[in-house]
């Protein structure tokens, strides 16, 4: 069965996002099908500028076919037409040219999938709201499975989108709350779908005393790994990190791993690590006393489940429905809505090594339970075989010439 | 190691857990419960779901000079008015200053925090008015919609109603040929 993986960018250089989720599951499910990765030559997602050669290249035993970006994005004019988009009165026209500024542009990677679907069995298309998910599943619907990768960002609601989530044969969802959320907005009970997520790789040696030694730690820390940006509540943090030691008497310190967009702020409990090797990072998650994930939006949130992984719990915002739903169904992880709830949960974690260790015990089974490896691709196999059972009684059904 | 031991009897004191069957969802009605209790003690019980910002540790304040010795203090400040400050400085204690600083800073920083919180609600309160906005912009849309082809509905109607009676009269005059 030839099974082609379509996503806006494609290298092993990405960490986290949709980018990541669709190549573990490209390399993981090529053990069971014939995979290909169609992709754009960006590397950028702020500009879609193409980086990368063109043509076909061996990623980890996947071969990916890389497509030219026509036009790059102008974020200042993006910016503009989405503004107007969201809060404006405008056409069903608007909403397509929108999606065209937003891009990637790759009318030549929808080219390829109108010459090659005959030569396909499906196309698994990953983030709904780019060009390449909402023109291809429109190019090849009976064939095409999208994992939308959905948070609560004010986008979903527009229109053409209502729409799409109509047309493909299933969806692979990541979360209860992402189904509950586009079902809600576009009625597409009718197309089946699977609560499926991603699976994670956790070294198998962590060494919490090497991160500590290597980075000059001591004592309790709480971790933060991911984008240091506004978009995922850093900035909440910082001031409720600062607030909290203000108030109490606590020696915790806060520790950062990822790139960052926001200024830091200077506090001597306050450690900066930038972006470091997968090793580091799980030696570091594997020291710290619990994982902070203070992020609005997230559809899956790789990294809780990796600290779930390293039986490490969890303090979520509550805003996030995904973060609080999946922390009350693991009870694996405490969530705050307000200065007050993050003060009272991590008093209360800091404070009671007993609780930290149940909540990390029940998120290490959850993750067992639903989101390793062989979990992962039996959901993806199962939803296929689903697809191949009603096209087999499709053909039974429809009358013969 | 006793800190550690008095904070874990205070928490067993406050929190019920049941380790072995964790229910996080029971665990959070208890901090939300405790949040709320600690904000409308701060708060006076009249400051929004953000504004829970407790106060610092209350600043010491020095005791207020009382009677006799308050008495004399003042004379003998009036007497030394021309050098107080100098005396202030050299026979009287300074942390009182001090002390009278940190705690005008306290209230401030205390009176910022919740400047910051009412901050917050105004933009989240901005953030309903743009998602109105577009509710309302949605509706209006729909109803023209809907405007339109009620309209468009009434059209035919009228057509039918005119065919119909065209028809009638038709059918009379046909009758009529008929039967004379």
């Amino acid at each position: 069965m030839k099974v082609v993986f379509v996503v806006q960018r494609y290298s092993p250089d990405l960490s986290g996002g949709a980018e990541l989720h669709c190549r573990w599951v490209a390399e993981h499910m090529s053990r069971h099908w014939d995979v290909e990765v169609l992709t754009t030559r960006a590397a950028d997602y702020i500009t879609w500028k193409n980086a990368y050669p063109g043509g076909v290249e061996i990623v980890n035993g996947v071969p990916v076919r890389r497509f030219a970006v026509r036009r790059p994005r102008d974020p200042a004019r993006f910016g503009r037409i989405q503004e107007r988009i969201l809060y404006g009165e405008h056409k069903a026209e608007d909403e397509l040219r929108w999606l065209e500024d937003e891009g990637p542009l790759v009318p030549a990677l929808l080219g390829h999938i109108r010459r090659t679907r005959r030569e396909v069995d499906y196309y698994i298309f990953f983030s709904y709201r780019y060009y390449h998910s909402y023109w291809g599943v429109n190019t090849v619907p009976d064939q095409s499975v999208l994992v939308p990768t959905a948070e609560h960002d004010p986008v979903i609601h527009l229109r053409l989108f209502k729409d799409l989530f109509r047309r493909p044969r299933a969806f692979i969802y990541n979360s209860v709350e992402e189904r509950d959320m586009i079902q809600r907005l576009s009625a597409n009970h009718a197309v089946p779908g699977l609560v499926t997520g991603v699976g994670t790789e956790v070294p198998s040696d962590c060494r919490p005393g090497r991160f500590r030694r290597k980075h000059g730690l001591s004592g309790p820390y709480l971790v933060y790994i991911g984008r240091v940006d506004r978009n995922k509540g850093c900035h909440k943090l910082f001031d409720f990190f600062l607030r909290f030691k203000s108030l109490t008497a606590s020696d915790v310190k806060l520790v950062l791993i990822g790139g960052t967009v926001l200024p830091i702020p200077h506090h001597p409990d306050i450690h900066y690590l930038g972006i470091l090797s997968e090793q580091d990072k799980f030696d570091g998650l594997a020291g710290a006393e619990l994982l902070l994930m203070p992020s609005f939006y997230e559809s899956l949130s790789m990294v809780t489940l990796e600290a779930w992984a390293l039986g490490k719990p969890v303090l979520a915002n509550a805003h996030c429905e995904v973060l609080a739903g999946q922390c009350r169904r693991s009870n694996g992880g405490l969530y705050y809505r307000n200065y007050a709830e993050f003060h009272e949960a991590l008093d209360l974690l800091l404070a009671d090594a007993p609780l930290r260790q149940a909540l990390g015990r029940n998120g290490r089974r959850y993750y067992d339970a639903h989101y390793t490896w062989e979990v992962i691709e039996g959901k993806y196999l199962s939803v296929i075989s689903q697809l191949e059972e009603e096209n087999r009684c499709r053909s039974i059904n429809s009358p013969r010439p | 190691m006793e800190d550690k031991e008095r904070s874990e009897r205070r928490l067993s004191n406050v929190y019920k857990i049941d380790y072995e069957n964790l229910n996080v969802a029971e665990i959070m009605e208890q901090v939300k419960l405790k949040a709320a209790k600690r904000a409308a003690a701060a708060g006076g019980g009249t400051s929004g779901p953000e504004d829970t910002t407790e106060p610092l540790a209350a600043a010491p304040e020095s005791a207020p000079p009382v009677g006799l010795k308050k008495k004399i203090k003042s004379k003998v400040q009036r007497f030394l008015t021309p050098f107080f400050p100098i005396q202030r400085l050299l026979a009287f204690p300074v942390h009182e200053d001090l002390m009278q600083t940190v705690a005008e800073l306290h209230r401030t920083n205390v009176r910022l925090d919740r400047l910051q919180a009412k901050v917050y609600e105004r933009d989240l309160s901005q953030e309903y008015v743009k998602l109105l906005h577009i509710l309302v912009h949605n509706l209006v849309a729909e109803l023209t919609k809907l405007r339109i082809e009620h309209e468009a509905l009434k059209m035919k109607t009228r057509i039918l109603e005119k065919d119909f009676e065209h028809l009638g009269r038709r059918e009379k005059a046909l009758e009529k040929r008929l039967l004379a």
